[in-house]
């Protein structure tokens, strides 16, 4: 350590400045103190509900530790989640609040400062617990692995509450609170079906692997929640695309390793490398079309600030390229993620499951590719300069919502014919029809990169150092 | 330290509240920014610091580029809002050591820092109260220190003394001067005039978006008094009733004000002249040299007419700010 420097300088200013203001916070001292008291009084309830010797020969652990985690959860919720998200709207909402705008901070590290500040709140609000956890393990009927896990799922839980609650804050708009509560609404039926598997089933069976899923999708949501809430938050006209870029196709590399490692559990796949490969071709189809579709909201240049650190050499200009701010690097990184999942059909060596899943899994990544560049293409035809989503959400409705309407109203059932055929709902067609349906989305993902292939030319020409371009 | 404002121009709908302005000030000056309510100040101080986008135009320090390098702005400058934002559940003390880490202080440095900077601006003995809780004249004060603390070269300040009692303004231009002496570029915007010519080296006028004047103050107000001014009406020459200019000079009589008047009017020199409620003074525009303001005066005194005195009207800002504005808003 440094002469004169303490320990709090090797700390993220904003992480300091989080904890602080928690700690002085009056809703969240009160949450302690009401998370406190409901252990007192649940422990009090179960000490009125059994006697001193029927809690020597029962095992009652388990009816103190239930309110334990209700209250722990709902604490949670409260003080990492909602209390953050209310916090950094605020924040947002003023521009000489907006740490982005005030102080030369990234916006990486503002909010993993505000990660880490929630994240310490919520082992704080456990650590609050544990006397309570202890006696509850100790009154029997507990098994060490469920408390520990217990917690754990907790942990990650304030993980996603407080991922999701930045993202909704990092809006800056009133009302982001009311969207915050109901998605976060979503995960506790999950969760609770889930503690109950635990509490009923045990280890048995499949729940391993059900818990590894559930552990590896909370992480990816939370951070691609983080990832998004860096583009919100960045300026403008910076290079805010790329951290997303980065990750989905990270994600997209890492499939594989995902769908080995559902092996290693108990009632998971068998074969290792099949389950590597339609992982792959799951996941691969998924990152590819959000990364597809999060390029028609994307701006037509990147800006000077972008184009500035634009490599000279060719390969690494058109790398830049594709994970820089501009819808055209998104369109073409897409096509380079679904393309080889598409080879794997096709492949001697590949050990393939019966049905032509690779293929099958393609067609809603074609569509979304094909909707996201129809989009693009009418963007210089709206008179009014509608904003991309506009555009995205008027090509969606009329080329799937419109035709599965009159495909519902004409009662066609099963029949997945030409009315859907600029839907990904012929992925539920049958086997024999999977290629013919793989081959019109391709062909329709192909016509929409024939619409903006010029702009998209003039944007790779225009996309150099000192290139002309506008902010 | 050189900054320059470079045609600059941004709109909110059909208003364009920053119309093409462009001046620049330097290192150890204190600029003044005057213009009515609505005129485009606060927008334009706001693109200087970064927390807003011009539409076109620019604004370097020392030629880096709010649009393009607005993190390299931002250690570069001081902002100071008119009014210190809502903060809440922090105290004084927290508040100054974030933005101290923030902008790169580390250990016994920040530590340092921070102490001068609260008995610079005299904190000390609210250091640990919460910044909700704190008076207007302590948030202004809280706000300069946070502008402060990574020692800027540069201060954009948007009505600092808004709100401030008098003893807290005295105190306020005190800090300026001193902060001034020590080479920090310092532009201000105030309505309290007579305040800002005590303190300013210089000033920009604008109103609605557009700028009206720029320059040192005695540029200004040499300006003004030889200024070009529009004139209707009675007491006038037959000089066009558009234009007349020269020094308005104030001569006060002991009776037979109007007749002092016409016969003012009556030299060539004089292009208006009238007389002031009391109808004892005089008010006239005279052209030329200060030896033909002596004269037209020594007419009076050949006419036997009992002038008791007479001076230049010394333009202040107040002055110079009613004479080129028109009060119009956006």
């Amino acid at each position: 350590m440094k002469e004169g420097r303490d320990l709090s300088d090797y700390l993220n200013p904003v992480l300091v400045k989080e904890i602080r203001q928690s700690f002085h916070n009056r809703f969240i001292l009160f949450t302690m103190a009401g998370l406190l008291t409901g252990q007192m009084i649940a422990l009090a309830g179960v000490r009125y509900a059994w006697d001193a010797s029927e809690m020597l020969n029962r095992p009652v652990g388990e009816a103190l530790l239930v309110p334990l985690i209700l209250l722990l959860g709902a604490c949670i919720y409260c003080v990492c989640g909602l209390a953050g998200e209310l916090r950094f709207t605020s924040e947002r909402r003023d521009r000489e609040l907006d740490f982005t705008a005030i102080t030369t901070l990234s916006p990486f590290r503002i909010l993993s400062g505000k990660v880490a500040g929630v994240l310490v709140m919520a082992l704080f609000l456990i650590s609050l617990c544990l006397p309570f956890l202890v006696i509850s393990y100790f009154l029997r009927g507990i098994e060490m692995r469920s408390m520990l896990l217990t917690i754990l799922i907790l942990f990650f839980l304030a993980l996603a509450f407080s991922q999701l609650g930045i993202l909704c804050g990092s809006a800056g708009k009133r009302g982001m609170a009311g969207v915050y509560v109901y998605l976060t609404m979503q995960f506790l039926p999950g969760m609770f079906v889930l503690m109950n598997v635990m509490r009923f089933r045990g280890f048995s069976g499949g729940f391993s692997l059900l818990l590894f899923s559930v552990f590896c999708i909370l992480l990816i949501l939370s951070a691609l929640c983080f990832v998004l809430s860096v583009a919100i938050i960045s300026p403008a006209a910076s290079n805010r695309m790329m951290p997303i870029r980065i990750y989905l196709f990270l994600l997209y590399l890492l499939m594989p390793a995902a769908g080995w490692c559902l092996t290693l559990f108990d009632g998971g796949p068998a074969d290792a490398v099949e389950s590597m490969l339609v992982s792959f071709g799951a996941g691969g189809v998924l990152f590819a079309s959000l990364c597809a579709t999060l390029g028609a909201f994307e701006r037509d240049r990147a800006g000077v600030r972008v184009t500035r650190r634009c490599p000279d050499n060719p390969f690494g200009r058109f790398v830049y390229f594709l994970f820089s701010s501009g819808w055209g690097g998104g369109i073409l990184l897409a096509w380079g993620m679904l393309l080889p999942i598409a080879l794997l059909e096709y492949l001697p060596i590949v050990s393939r499951p019966g049905d032509p899943v690779f293929l099958r899994s393609l067609i809603p990544g074609f569509y979304f590719l094909f909707y996201a560049e129809v989009s693009i293409s009418l963007r210089g035809l709206s008179p009014k300069k509608a904003r991309p989503w506009i555009l995205w959400l008027l090509v969606v409705i009329l080329l799937v919502l419109l035709p599965l309407l009159i495909h519902a109203v004409l009662g066609l059932g099963d029949d997945i014919g030409l009315l859907l055929c600029t839907s990904p709902f012929t992925v539920f067609a049958k086997a024999e029809k999977i290629p013919l349906c793989a081959l019109s989305a391709l062909f329709f993902a192909a016509v929409g990169l024939l619409l903006v292939f010029p702009a998209l030319r003039r944007q790779y020409r225009a996309f150099r150092r000192g290139g002309e371009e506008k902010i | 330290m050189q900054i320059e404002i470079r045609n600059l121009v941004r709109t909110f709908g059909a208003t364009r509240a920053v119309d093409d302005i462009s001046f620049r000030f330097g290192s150890g000056n204190i600029f003044g920014f005057i213009g009515p309510n609505g005129a485009g100040k606060t927008t334009t101080i706001k693109i200087m610091a970064t927390l807003d986008q011009p539409e076109s135009g620019d604004v370097f320090y020392d030629g880096v580029s709010v649009v393009s390098d607005p993190d390299k702005v931002r250690r570069l400058i001081g902002y100071m809002p008119d009014s210190l934002p809502e903060y809440r559940d922090i105290e004084v003390w927290e508040y100054l050591d974030f933005f101290a880490r923030a902008f790169g202080l580390k250990g016994a440095a920040r530590k340092k820092v921070l102490a001068e900077i609260e008995e610079f601006t005299n904190l000390g003995e609210i250091r640990r109260k919460y910044l909700a809780a704190l008076s207007k004249g302590m948030k202004q004060r809280v706000s300069l220190a946070r502008a402060l603390v990574h020692n800027p070269p540069v201060l954009l300040m948007d009505e600092p003394a808004a709100g401030l009692d008098p003893r807290a303004r005295l105190e306020l231009r005190a800090l300026l001067k001193i902060l001034a002496q020590q080479g920090k570029a310092i532009l201000l915007s105030s309505h309290i005039l007579s305040e800002l010519q005590d303190i300013c080296d210089g000033a920009v006028i604008i109103e609605k978006g557009r700028l009206l004047s720029a320059g040192t103050l005695d540029e200004l107000l040499h300006d003004a008094q030889t200024r070009t001014v529009a004139v209707t009406g009675e007491g006038t020459s037959g000089a066009s009733p558009a234009q007349s200019s020269g020094t308005t000079v104030i001569l006060e009589v002991l009776e037979d004000a109007e007749k002092a008047r016409l016969k003012l009017l009556e030299h060539p020199a004089v292009s208006q002249a009238r007389l002031d409620e009391n109808g004892r003074r005089i008010e006239a525009v005279i052209a030329g040299s200060d030896r033909d303001i002596s004269r037209v005066v020594g007419t009076l005194f050949a006419a036997d007419l009992p002038v008791i005195g007479f001076r230049k009207q010394e333009l202040g800002l107040e002055e110079l700010f009613m004479k080129i504005t028109t009060g119009g808003v956006q």
